[in-house]
C-alpha cells in the first residue's frame, strides 16, 4: 500500500485538497495505521496540542463507508446544491448549510442514518469558525480538522474540506457552528457547547437531525 | 505574477505547512521558522518566480525543500554530522517496509545531501524520503519523468561504484 506522500501532507496542511482528493486521503487514513500515526505526529510537530479530530466510523464496515463516500462524492458533484434548511438556526447574515449525501438523495432533512456523509458550508461575515458535532456519544470537533485554534473564514465563506460520516449512535445528531470575530480555543468551544453556555461575542448556528439506526446505509 | 495580496493569502494558507516541512528536514524549530521567513520573503522579492508549470502548493513545497536543504548543507559542512541529520529526517518519514530497501533509501539520502547537486538531492529526497512517485518528483523539480528516472538511476550507479 502506498502511503500518503509528503507533498499530499503539505497540501492537506495548506487546506489545498479538493473534495475528491479529500475522499482518497480520508479513505487511506481509515485503512492505514502508519499514516494515522503520522497525522498525530505532525499535529504535535506543528504545535497543535490536541490530537486531530476524528469522525467515528460505523461498526458496520469501513469498506462500505468508503464506497458510500465515493458514491456520495460523485453524487455531490452531480447533484448537490447547498441550500439553507427550514429548521436552520440563523442570526444576522450568517448561514449554515449541510448536505447529506446518500446513494439515493441529497439534502439535509429531519432524518439521517449511520453511514450518511455530511458536507457543510458556512457563509458569514465573522472571521473565525469551529464546528462541533454533538451526539449521544458526546461532542467532537469536526472543523478545523487539526489544531487547537479556530479556523479562518476566507471571503465570507467556509466550505468544510472534509466530509463527515455519521456513526451508529442513536438519537439526535447536532452540528454546531460557532462563529467569532476573534480566534477561539477549540477546547473552550467544545466545553461551552456541551454545557449549553454560548461564549460571549460568538454566534451559534445549529443544525440537527434525528438518526435512525434502522436506516443505516439505506 | 503574484501580487502582495496573493502572497499574503498564500502565507496565511500555508505558513504552518511550510514550517512543518522545514522542521521535518532540519529537526529544529527555530531554523524551520527562518526557512519559512526566507521562503515567503523570496516570493515577495521575486513575485514572478512561479511560472505555473506545477501547482502553487507543489511550487511552495519545492521551494521550502530547496531552502531547507541549502540551510542543512551549510550547517553540515561545518559539523559533518550527516548521518545524524538523516536520522532526524527519518523520524518523520515513512520508509519502505522492506528493511533492505529502507537501508538503501537512507544511504541514498545521506550521500545525496553530502555530495549531489541541488536537483539530484531534491529528486532523491522526493523519491526515497517523501514517498513521491517519479511523476510527482518530476512535477516538484520541474523536469520530465524520464529525466528524473535517469538522474535517479545515475546517482544509484555512482553510489554503487563508490562503495565497491
Amino acid at each position: 500500500m502506498k502511503h500518503i506522500s509528503a507533498l499530499t501532507w503539505f497540501r492537506f496542511e495548506s487546506n489545498d485538497l479538493n473534495l475528491g482528493e479529500w475522499a482518497g486521503f480520508r479513505w487511506h487514513l481509515l485503512r492505514c495505521e502508519t499514516c494515522r500515526a503520522q497525522l498525530t505526529q505532525r499535529a504535535v510537530l506543528g504545535g497543535d496540542e490536541s490530537a486531530p479530530s476524528r469522525v467515528p466510523i460505523s461498526r458496520l464496515g469501513i469498506a462500505f463507508t468508503a464506497v458510500l463516500c465515493l458514491v456520495g462524492t460523485a453524487f455531490f458533484f452531480a447533484r448537490a446544491r447547498l441550500e439553507p434548511d427550514p429548521d436552520l438556526t440563523m442570526k444576522g447574515e450568517s448561514a449554515f448549510s449541510l448536505v447529506v449525501i446518500t446513494p439515493q438523495a441529497t439534502g439535509f432533512g429531519s432524518r439521517c442514518a449511520p453511514g450518511d456523509v455530511v458536507q457543510a458550508e458556512v457563509r458569514t461575515s465573522k472571521e473565525f469558525i469551529v464546528v462541533v458535532g454533538v451526539s449521544a456519544t458526546g461532542a467532537q470537533v469536526l472543523y478545523p480538522v487539526t489544531g487547537s485554534r479556530s479556523a479562518e473564514v476566507k471571503d465570507g465563506r467556509a466550505r468544510m474540506p472534509n466530509s463527515w460520516v455519521l456513526d451508529d449512535a442513536p438519537g439526535v445528531e447536532r452540528f454546531v457552528a460557532v462563529l467569532s470575530d476573534e480566534p477561539l480555543e477549540v477546547a473552550h468551544v467544545v466545553q461551552s457547547v456541551l454545557r449549553g453556555q454560548p461564549i460571549a461575542g460568538t454566534e451559534l448556528l445549529i443544525r440537527s437531525c434525528e438518526k435512525d439506526a434502522r436506516d443505516a446505509f439505506r | 505574477m503574484w501580487s502582495r495580496k496573493d502572497i499574503d493569502g498564500l502565507y496565511r494558507q500555508s505558513h504552518r505547512a511550510v514550517v512543518k516541512r522545514a522542521r521535518m528536514l532540519l529537526g529544529n524549530e527555530a531554523e524551520a521558522n527562518d526557512v519559512a521567513q526566507e521562503v515567503f520573503t523570496s516570493l515577495l522579492e521575486a513575485p514572478d518566480s512561479f511560472r505555473g508549470q506545477a501547482g502553487v502548493m507543489t511550487y511552495l513545497f519545492a521551494l521550502t525543500t530547496k531552502q531547507a536543504i541549502s540551510r542543512l548543507r551549510k550547517r553540515l559542512v561545518r559539523h559533518e554530522a550527516w548521518e545524524n541529520a538523516v536520522s532526524t529526517m527519518w523520524t518523520y518519514a515513512i520508509p519502505p517496509s522492506d528493511p533492505a530497501l529502507a537501508a538503501e533509501a537512507k544511504q541514498l539520502v545521506t550521500r545525496a545531501l553530502e555530495s549531489a547537486d541541488e536537483i539530484t538531492t531534491q529528486i532523491v529526497l522526493g523519491h526515497c524520503l517523501d514517498g513521491l512517485s517519479q511523476g510527482e518528483v518530476a512535477e516538484v523539480v520541474g523536469l520530465s519523468r524520464v529525466t528524473v528516472n535517469q538522474r535517479l538511476q545515475a546517482f544509484r550507479s555512482k553510489l554503487k561504484e563508490v562503495s565497491r
